[in-house]
């Protein structure tokens, strides 16, 4: 049982870097061709990459104690550390497309450039939420913590209770009602 | 000799969009308003606890205080831009040494350190507000009566400041009277426009401020959540020019300074609530009967708490209090009362003299024909558009409640019952004199949100109900973070209007824009052969039909007047043409309809006087010149 709780903590940790390159690479490719592109060659969409990393970040940092801060090694570490560098660089690069596309006429930028510039922003926002991922690591284990002490429960079940409520949320707000009709 | 060049002003004199020159403008009368705030708070509030937590609405307060003098002042002075500049200058004579002296600056310093979280989630909606705060007049009625045209202010600015009858010339006028002195210091709306979404971000963050300070890091930020993930379009309803945003920016900051005196009790928590519902009240009308609901609930909640009520209720506290809710908006009602007999003029109560036939109004009569009667049928549908586009959090709301009652600590419940009743009384208020109106009620919207905010810092005894609790709270910050999400990728922008706040685009392409059928007249209007120019207007479809009429918003030099020609005399128009010899000109969207028995109007309850005004305008139109398209001049001289 533990070794498999340990295989299965290793593999999401897998599944965790590989979600989060592949939205990266996909938003940074679509900026170069178009929205879409990297849907239609690879069959990944960036942004389902993304929600399928912050599902495993958020179990990896509730049920696995002993390794809560697991993206301080290997590939994923560079990303992080690197994103106060990498952030401001594509935020700037942003800000100047935007000028611009408005002092010219819109599309300016993908027909003289040839760059898809609103995937440029995704890029913003994934490095935005790498930047402050330790925070955000933290914010959601005293969470789940503070939920755990309070209400009795252990802390793996707590977390797999709050997410379940997430799913829930989620469904609701994009309106459930339609898978039935 | 040399002769001062006499200023000929045309529209791209006016309404410059958000630019280095007007965000500075912007900046200035910020720091005045926050200098000129924090003396006239001081003279009010003595707790520096109080003082320090609501920093970031001295502004607020030195703007209506500003109004204030001006309310007094225009009787005497026109607030013309140079007036209104030895205004500045000498009030910053009498502020300014102690605000330097006091550091107050540094406060606002300590203070804006908290908000890095509320920042952080305004600042997505920033870009589109910037926009949207950089237009023209553009919506119904801040161009019918909110705004005023150019010519207006540099013409009638006196009108403002004279008795007459009317239901918006006296109705509390506040803000009304910030856009004006604001437009004619700076030419433009756009420094007016990114005030009131600025207002109404310091109520947030204020309200912010005190949730964190009293409640903790978590109520605080699902407060600022929850109103922002609410799809209310901020970037367009928060810089519009209508009185609510300003109106229920204000009732919030009261309100929790209320709520701050019943936790806390600090009697200038009060002094200072009161100057927020002042400046509520005298914003607009609708929180009137809020305020007299929330003035009845603490007073029943200082009855039953006898000792607060003693130590309180000393006569120098009540004349602070009173003194307080006079300067900061009351006199709007002392003004009706002095001079109508009636604080609410036209409603409810009788008038005096002269004016008694324009009075006791009734507020059903007045809104019954556009809001939403109250009865179990339409219950829901009302919660659902006080709190739209998420459905957790009515049912949070209820749970809230539920668990606070029956779980509760003593204080949280105390709170709870506070806000329940002001909910439940202006219900039942709405019910039985007016119905509900989402945007005259939306400051229901943070009762039931303070409600849920209630919960999350409620310490409950029970292990159940903390289960409860904190899947409620999960559930609430999960769907507003989603709909926050869903609400930023929504809020979108015109090409128009971003060319407009761009300076891609010149107030003549934005006229053509929204009025394509006026664009003539207002450029017209820049060099009329005389200056300046009346214009008749009687054509019903002109006043009532497709907002022709509101391009009186871009006159420089033309304004609305008809001539000595009433409705009645239209039979006899040719020989009292002669008579009177009338020339003057008229705006008229209708060609001359040559036989007039095939004029028609559309059903409504005035059927005849409508159509006795398009016959007349028809007389007139077919008698005239066309001069440009809508534009006639009649002369009697040659009257076919």
């Amino acid at each position: 049982m533990k070794k498999a709780f340990k295989g299965m903590l290793s593999f999401s940790k897998l599944l965790a870097a590989v979600s989060i390159l592949l939205s990266f690479f996909g938003f940074l490719l679509e900026a170069a061709t178009y929205t879409g592109f990297f849907e239609k060659h690879f069959y990944v969409n960036p942004w389902n990459a993304f929600w399928g990393f912050l599902v495993v970040n958020y179990f990896l940092i509730v049920i696995d104690k002993r390794n809560n801060y697991w993206w301080k090694r290997g590939v994923l570490r560079l990303l992080q550390t690197q994103s106060k560098w990498i952030l401001p660089v594509f935020v700037v690069i942003y800000v100047l497309l935007v000028y611009s596309e408005s002092v010219h006429y819109p599309n300016y930028v993908f027909s003289e450039y040839h760059i898809n510039f609103p995937s440029i922003l995704n890029v913003v926002y994934l490095e935005l939420f790498l930047f402050f991922l330790p925070r955000i690591a933290v914010i959601e284990e005293t969470y789940v913590r503070l939920v755990s002490r309070e209400t009795g429960w252990k802390q793996g079940a707590t977390g797999i209770w709050l997410f379940i409520l997430i799913v829930i949320s989620l469904l609701v707000s994009y309106n459930v009602g339609f898978l039935f009709q | 000799m040399y002769k001062l060049k006499q200023f000929m002003p045309t529209l791209t004199d006016f309404f410059q969009p958000l630019n280095i020159l007007t965000l500075s403008y912007f900046a200035g009368l910020i720091v005045f308003f926050d200098i000129l705030g924090s003396y006239v708070k001081h003279l009010f509030i003595k707790d520096k606890n109080v003082d320090s937590e609501t920093r970031l609405v001295n502004w607020l307060i030195g703007l209506a205080f500003f109004v204030f003098i001006w309310f007094l002042a225009g009787y005497v002075f026109e607030p013309n831009r140079t007036h209104l500049l030895i205004s500045v200058a000498l009030l910053l004579v009498v502020t300014l040494p102690g605000y330097l002296k006091r550091r107050d600056y540094l406060a606002l310093v300590r203070i804006a350190k908290m908000l890095t979280v509320p920042a952080l989630l305004v600042l997505p909606i920033l870009p589109a507000t910037l926009v949207s705060a950089s237009l023209p007049p553009y919506y119904s009625d801040e161009m019918a009566y909110h705004f005023i045209s150019p010519y207006a202010m540099l013409h009638q600015l006196n009108t403002f400041w004279s008795v007459t009858t009317g239901t918006l010339a006296n109705v509390p006028r506040l803000m009304d009277t910030f856009y004006i002195l604001t437009f004619s210091l700076t030419y433009t709306y756009s420094v007016v426009r990114l005030m009131i979404f600025f207002a109404l971000v310091s109520a947030l963050f204020t309200t912010f401020v005190f949730i964190k300070r009293n409640m903790g890091n978590l109520s605080a930020f699902i407060f600022i959540l929850i109103f922002l993930s609410l799809p209310l379009n901020l970037p367009m309803d928060a810089t519009v020019g209508y009185v609510d945003v300003p109106a229920y920016s204000f009732m919030l900051i009261g309100l929790m300074l209320g709520i701050g005196y019943i936790v806390i009790k600090s009697k200038d928590y009060l002094v200072l609530s009161s100057i927020f519902w002042a400046m509520a009240i005298g914003t607009k009308y609708t929180i009137f009967m809020p305020f007299v609901i929330y003035t009845a609930v603490m007073s029943i909640f200082f009855i039953l708490t006898k000792k607060t009520m003693r130590a309180s209720f000393d006569k120098g506290f009540i004349v602070r209090l009173l003194f307080a809710l006079m300067i900061f908006g009351g006199y709007w009602y002392v003004k009706n009362f002095v001079v109508f007999g009636n604080p609410i003029y036209p409603f409810l109560f009788p008038c005096w003299g002269k004016f008694a036939s324009y009075c006791s109004v009734s507020t059903a009569a007045v809104f019954g024909s556009w809001a939403t009667p109250i009865n179990m049928t339409t219950f829901y549908p009302i919660i659902k558009q006080l709190l739209p586009g998420n459905v957790v959090l009515y049912l949070a709301a209820a749970i809230s409640s539920v668990v606070i009652l029956l779980f509760g600590d003593r204080s949280t419940k105390r709170v709870f019952a506070i806000i329940f009743s002001l909910f439940v009384l202006e219900v039942a208020y709405l019910k039985f004199f007016s119905g509900f109106y989402v945007r005259y009620q939306q400051h229901l919207t943070f009762l039931l949100i303070f409600v849920i905010v209630l919960l999350t810092a409620a310490k409950l005894n029970k292990r159940f109900a903390r289960f409860i609790q904190y899947s409620v709270i999960t559930l609430v910050i999960a769907s507003s973070l989603i709909s926050y999400v869903k609400n930023i990728e929504g809020t979108k922008i015109g090409l128009k209007e971003k060319n407009y706040a761009l300076g891609k685009s010149t107030i003549h392409d934005w006229i053509e824009y929204i009025l394509p059928a006026d664009t003539r007249i207002a450029a017209w209007c820049e060099n009329p052969p005389v200056k300046p120019v009346a214009i008749a207007l009687y054509d019903p479809d002109t006043i009532y039909g497709g907002g022709d009429i509101f391009v009186n918003s871009y006159f420089v030099n033309c304004f609305f007047a008809n001539p000595n020609l009433t409705l009645a005399e239209w039979k006899n128009f040719q020989n009292i043409a002669q008579e009177r010899k009338l020339q003057f000109w008229s705006f008229s969207i209708n060609a001359c309809q040559e036989d007039p028995s095939k004029l028609t109007v559309g059903q409504t309850q005035d059927y005849e006087t409508r159509l006795t005004m398009k016959r007349i305008s028809n007389e007139i139109v077919c008698n005239s010149q066309e001069i440009i398209p809508s534009l006639y001049y009649f002369n009697y001289r040659k009257m076919q």
